[in-house]
């Protein structure tokens, strides 16, 4: 299907990405979001609310960050493409009804403009530290999809697929965003509708006798239903049959999470996407994604310009996790260098995956900025630098780090 | 080829907003960068704190002929600055080649490499009657010292997202800053004759 000619924006433009998201939200078709609008993320919010009406879409401002994800919920369910934006405190608030979503398999699409934390933080200033909450934040064992864009053109583009995952495989999509993509301002091109391809809500079209709200299709996802169009819909957040009872004595309790686990797990292949480059003689790897895979560039050009050999793979789709491609590539090389704004969150993910085969250094950061390049340059050196057989993961300290820790550092600099 | 620009003042006297104008400008406007079908690149990050006014703003923008990867700026080619305080914070990112443009008054340091100073306040206040436009002003000599842009582009950029009713004196204020560049420039070509 096509996108809708009154949603799209068609253009070129020089906007910053969280107004690029607001508006990939309503050229894919998203006919609601609620939300509190919170720092870095309200661009967006703000973007979708001045355009919404003329698309017959709505922005509900609601009393808080628990009304406005249950409010999407009730969106979704009415049919409508559904989505929230959000930071910080205002996603951790959101957690228990992601699970709820996750739970009743409700399409819907959940913007995080990550910002430093924890707590406050640092509001202005950018984070990569909820990488880890987008996957387990809520209680119970769930599968999520997780995108993680870098330019405002990708902030356009992914969240039209965001929204094309979500109705594909009935579960909340996040776009992992981070204050620096949210903020940078970049030419975007929004191409013309028809040239937008969007994937339609899969309602349920059998009889009304037949109908069960969570019995599967082959694919493992089951037809979905709108509220109030006459079907017998019972919708509800404990473990549940096909039907959408609760489960019964008799019936095996457990066994409704396998295929919830499945659907995601089984699809990967067609879920994940990865943008590779130079990885099929190299020594080291990097591993990045948002904002940091645009600084790690800087880093392995610098690399490459001593003469060692980088790769450069960036994980678009960071959940579903690529284990494949991670245990493929931990093959061959020596190393993994891993910058991301956070003290440590996927990088335990690719050392699982390296299984002991090769290292993996990580080169953290506190938040409120982004990597020196020059650190990461280094950090590529020592892996080039190490045997290949494994070490876990090899401490690495930053120029900033070695200067605060040593006791050189002052406020001026 | 990148060329990178730093905007910096005070919070409020339109750092972020000259920023935008230029990127702008080099984004969807700039003809003679014209090659496929695409315009010039250009990316443009800010830096502020919680506060809206009176602490250090900046604005960053890289333009170039290609796609911009690294978006950040660590020695700027240019730097244009519009308050003391703002000169001291970013002073240790001055390169031995950066260009420095600076408010005549609002900033009393000078730096060691090649600088202009533009009376851009006193111009926007006597010829435009409007202090507010001192940022146009001074990108208005950016335009003409360094040919980043063209001043038709940064006209086309205001009369985009400007709000209407200040459209006027932004275009005005543009003219002047570009005449007091230039004749900067020519004074220095005179000199070094």
């Amino acid at each position: 299907m096509k996108a809708d000619p009154k949603s799209v924006l068609t253009g070129v433009y020089y906007i910053d990405g969280d107004v690029a998201a607001g508006w990939g939200a309503l050229a894919a078709g998203c006919k609601f979001i609620a939300g509190y609008p919170i720092t870095p993320s309200t661009e967006a919010a703000e973007a979708f609310a001045r355009v919404a009406p003329k698309a017959g879409a709505i922005f509900i401002q609601m009393e808080d960050e628990l009304a406005s994800i249950a409010a999407v919920l009730g969106a979704a369910w009415g049919g409508a493409k559904a989505m929230t934006i959000t930071s910080g405190p205002g996603y951790s608030l959101m957690m228990e009804t992601i699970g709820y979503g996750a739970m009743l398999e409700t399409p819907f699409v959940l913007l995080n403009v990550q910002r430093g934390g924890p707590s406050t933080g640092v509001p202005t200033k950018t984070g990569q530290a909820d990488m880890m909450q987008s996957r387990w934040g809520s209680h119970g064992d769930y599968e999520i999809i997780a995108i993680s864009p870098d330019s405002p053109q990708e902030m356009f583009d992914y969240t039209i697929k965001a929204f094309n995952l979500a109705e594909k495989y009935r579960c909340p999509v996040m776009i992992m965003a981070d204050e620096c993509v949210g903020h940078m301002t970049e030419k975007v091109v929004i191409p013309a509708a028809d040239e937008i391809e969007i994937e339609p809500r899969n309602f349920y079209k059998g009889s009304a006798e037949e109908y069960l709200p969570f019995k599967p299709g082959s694919d493992l996802i089951p037809q979905i239903a709108k509220a109030g169009d006459g079907l017998n819909l019972f919708i509800s957040g404990l473990a549940h049959n096909e039907k959408g009872y609760p489960v019964k004595k008799d019936e095996p309790r457990g066994i409704y999470l396998k295929r919830l686990i499945d659907k995601i797990q089984k699809n990967k292949d067609k879920i994940i996407e990865l943008k590779e480059e130079e990885t099929e003689n190299c020594e080291v790897v990097v591993v990045s994604y948002g904002i940091s895979s645009r600084v790690a560039i800087k880093g392995i050009d610098m690399a490459r310009e001593k003469g060692i050999k980088v790769g450069n793979l960036r994980l678009v789709t960071v959940w579903p996790f690529p284990d494949e491609k991670i245990r493929e590539l931990a093959n061959r090389v020596k190393a993994f260098v891993v910058p991301e704004i956070n003290y440590g969150q996927i990088v335990f993910e690719i050392e699982r995956c390296c299984d002991g085969k090769a290292n993996v250094v990580l080169v953290p950061h506190g938040g409120a900025g982004v990597h020196n390049p020059q650190d990461i340059c280094d950090a590529i050196e020592l892996g080039a630098q190490k045997e290949k057989k494994s070490e876990g993961i090899i401490e690495f300290k930053t120029r900033l780090e070695k200067l605060v820790f040593e006791g050189n550092w002052s406020a001026k600099e | 080829m990148i060329t990178s620009v730093r905007f910096a003042g005070s919070g409020g006297q339109g750092a972020v907003l000259s920023g935008i104008l230029l990127a702008q400008a080099a984004v969807l406007y700039e003809d003679k960068y014209v090659t496929q079908k695409d315009r010039k690149f250009a990316i443009q990050l800010q830096t502020y704190g919680p506060e809206t006014r009176g602490t250090v703003s900046k604005s960053d923008v890289k333009i170039s002929d290609r796609k911009i990867t690294y978006p950040y700026v660590e020695i700027p080619d240019i730097f244009v600055v519009m308050s003391e305080m703002a000169y001291k914070k970013y002073e240790g990112q001055i390169g031995k080649e950066t260009i420095v443009i600076l408010e005549k008054t609002l900033v009393n340091s000078r730096p060691a490499v090649r600088y202009y100073e533009i009376p851009a306040r006193r111009t926007a206040a006597q010829d435009i009657g409007s202090e507010i436009v001192t940022n146009t002003v001074m990108l208005g000599a950016l335009c003409s010292i360094t040919n980043i842009v063209s001043k038709e582009a940064l006209k086309n950029a205001i009369r985009k997202i400007i709000p209407e009713d200040k459209v006027t004196i932004n275009l005005n204020a543009l003219e002047k800053g570009y005449q007091l560049g230039q004749d900067k420039k020519e004074k220095e070509k005179k000199k070094g004759e």
